[in-house]
């Protein structure tokens, strides 16, 4: 209500300042006197000037928070509204029937708004996500299950390469109701090892050698520092767990170069990394049977083989 | 109660270079020489090679320290390069922009102001240089093993390198192609003793002095509150005689490695996660 009243004011002001003097209420074309055509002059240059300042600030502002190309995406949204309301200002000027055409516009804007309501709702969080800033261009994301860099984000899509160079678009509506997973928006991020060494081995010697090749390694934070404990007794050997931090830049590096080190460096210190086994035990009767049976094959074995044999 | 006295750079540091002569390590004799160099002169120093051939107007440069070896070929004009002290970044990767040294806590009174000298790690430039005075990075290399540590929490710190330095009353004897002395002004301006274990510096602001012995710089710390205190790095000659490093910082962005918002401001660093 406010607006409109801001608006009927602004217009009265127009209407009245260049009119009421014979040179200003001269026709020019129709009802459009040369009062008209001076307002309409003024009105446009003062609303491209408060178009590109406000654009100006508006973009130097969202560049400190965003991509460039974001902010200048924004910029021109908010241009462009400015613009819509200088031509309804211009609009008595030129004598349209603002009521008639806010009715017409009300009318084609819910047509508009039914047919492209999927791509407005995308335009809305397109807007909210560059406000909002759940993500940005570069980081390294989960939406939705799907992994990887942020390539573009659009008015109406978000584009994710991901680690197999496939270019996958997810309209802004998916990526804001859905699950984001920013993986770099904080400066350090932790991956994990499960190392199982044997039962015949030391556990606190493995726990030492993996300590100092943490150490040596540049890309392991010393701040929080790793954690290196015995996790689970598990069934084919100890399992040794390792927390590592890394700079979020870094991580996958880290995490790649890191566990080959770690075995080569346990394999240098002869401990035994075992495989997946396990031990069946039949019980004391049932052991006998077996050896029997095994050993009644056996000898059919070689019955046989020296049959053959000319 | 904290005291909010404005922050103002020091400008005792100027005076106090007078009386304050560089300890000269024993073995600086051994010391890398920093400055000028041609393609016909090949540096052999504890593991670093350099070495450059001539190729009709273009030259084979070739560096290799510790296993990690460098290769470019570079056309110039200039049959010359230079070696000087760098900050300690870009070894292995371009990780932080954040410097931070630990040293064995101290406990200043309030209101008072001390000076401490601490150890420094840096790194090794090799600078090219055009006809138009024009300098440009071509290689770093370190002779430190660089390591990396949080200053804060994960959602809300910043990825450090970090370095351990003892404490010193007066400028320590260092080995010039490893490390460079700080001169460390601690201005306590709380009504409180504070204890202080580490500082972190914006590599932004760190300016690096060298001659053919020492390599220095210097920075303040004025300590707002039992937790919090602004670091500044001053471009100061530490000693007479000192020259000018050309630098390798680059300004960009620092939400890679610093999650806190306004904590940076020019070159000084807000510590607000703690001094110890």
């Amino acid at each position: 209500m406010e607006d409109d009243s801001v608006m009927e004011d602004v217009t009265d002001f127009f209407s009245k300042t260049f009119t009421g003097n014979e040179f200003f209420d001269t026709k020019l074309i129709g009802e459009i006197t040369i009062g008209n055509v001076i307002a309409i002059a003024i009105i446009i240059i003062i609303t491209i000037i408060v178009a590109r300042q406000i654009g100006k600030i508006v973009q130097h502002k969202l560049m400190i928070k965003s991509e460039a190309k974001e902010a200048e995406r924004f910029a021109k949204v908010i241009r462009f509204i400015i613009y819509i309301i200088g031509f309804l200002i211009i609009c008595p000027q030129l004598h349209f029937d603002i009521a008639g055409m806010f009715v017409a516009g009300g009318a084609i804007a819910i047509v508009a708004g039914l047919a492209f309501q999927d791509a407005l709702k995308n335009v809305f969080f397109g807007l909210f996500m560059i406000i909002e800033h759940p993500i940005k261009v570069g980081d390294v994301v989960i939406i939705n299950g799907v992994e990887g860099y942020v390539e573009d984000i659009s008015l109406l899509s978000t584009k994710i390469r991901q680690y197999d160079g496939l270019i996958l678009r997810v309209t802004n509506t998916s990526v804001y109701s859905g699950n984001i997973t920013n993986c770099v928006t904080n400066v350090a991020r932790r991956f994990d090892y499960h190392v199982d060494v044997s039962y015949t081995e030391d556990a606190e010697k493995a726990i030492k050698i993996m300590k100092k090749t943490l150490a040596n390694h540049p890309l392991v934070l010393t701040e929080p520092a790793p954690q290196i404990f015995v996790n689970v007794l598990g069934a084919s050997g100890i399992d040794i767990e390792a927390r590592i931090w890394a700079p979020s830049e870094f991580w996958w590096t880290a995490r790649t170069e890191l566990l080959w080190k770690v075995f080569s460096d346990l394999r240098d210190e002869n401990i035994d990394i075992p495989f997946n086994q396990l031990t069946l035990w039949f019980g004391e009767e049932e052991a006998k049977k077996l050896q029997e049976t095994i050993e009644a094959k056996k000898e059919k074995e070689e019955g046989n083989s020296g049959k053959s044999t000319p | 109660m904290p005291i909010t006295r404005p922050i103002k750079k020091s400008t005792e540091i100027g005076k106090r270079r007078e009386i304050i002569q560089p300890a000269r390590n024993p073995e600086t004799s051994n010391g890398i020489s920093y400055g000028k160099y041609n393609s016909t002169q090949e540096i052999n120093f504890k593991g670093l090679n350099i070495s450059v051939e001539k190729d009709e107007g273009v030259f084979h440069f070739r560096r290799e320290i510790a296993g990690s070896i460098f290769t470019a070929n570079v056309a110039t004009t200039k049959d010359e390069y230079f070696l000087e002290p760098v900050e300690p970044m870009n070894i292995p990767a371009h990780v932080t922009d954040f410097l931070q040294i630990k040293f064995e806590e101290i406990v200043v009174e309030p209101e008072t102001t001390t000076t401490i000298y601490l150890t420094m790690p840096l790194g090794i430039g090799i600078f090219l240089e055009a006809e138009n005075g024009e300098m440009n990075l071509l290689d770093m290399a370190g002779f430190n093993n660089p390591k990396f540590a949080l200053y804060g929490q994960p959602r809300r710190g910043v990825i450090t390198r970090v370095h351990t330095s003892k404490v010193y009353t007066k400028p320590p004897a260092t080995k010039n192609y490893k490390e460079a002395i700080l001169h460390l002004d601690i201005d306590n301006r709380t009504d409180q003793w504070i204890k202080i274990g580490r500082i972190v510096m914006y590599m932004k602001g760190l300016e690096l002095y060298y001659d053919s012995t020492v390599v220095a710089s210097c920075a303040e710390m004025i300590v707002t509150s039992p937790d919090k205190a602004h670091i500044n790095c001053l471009d100061v000659s530490l000693f007479d005689g000192l020259t000018k490093c050309s630098g390798v910082f680059k300004q960009g962005k620092i939400s890679k490695f610093c999650s806190i918002n306004d904590v940076v401001r020019d070159k000084m660093f807000t510590m607000d996660m703690g001094l110890k």
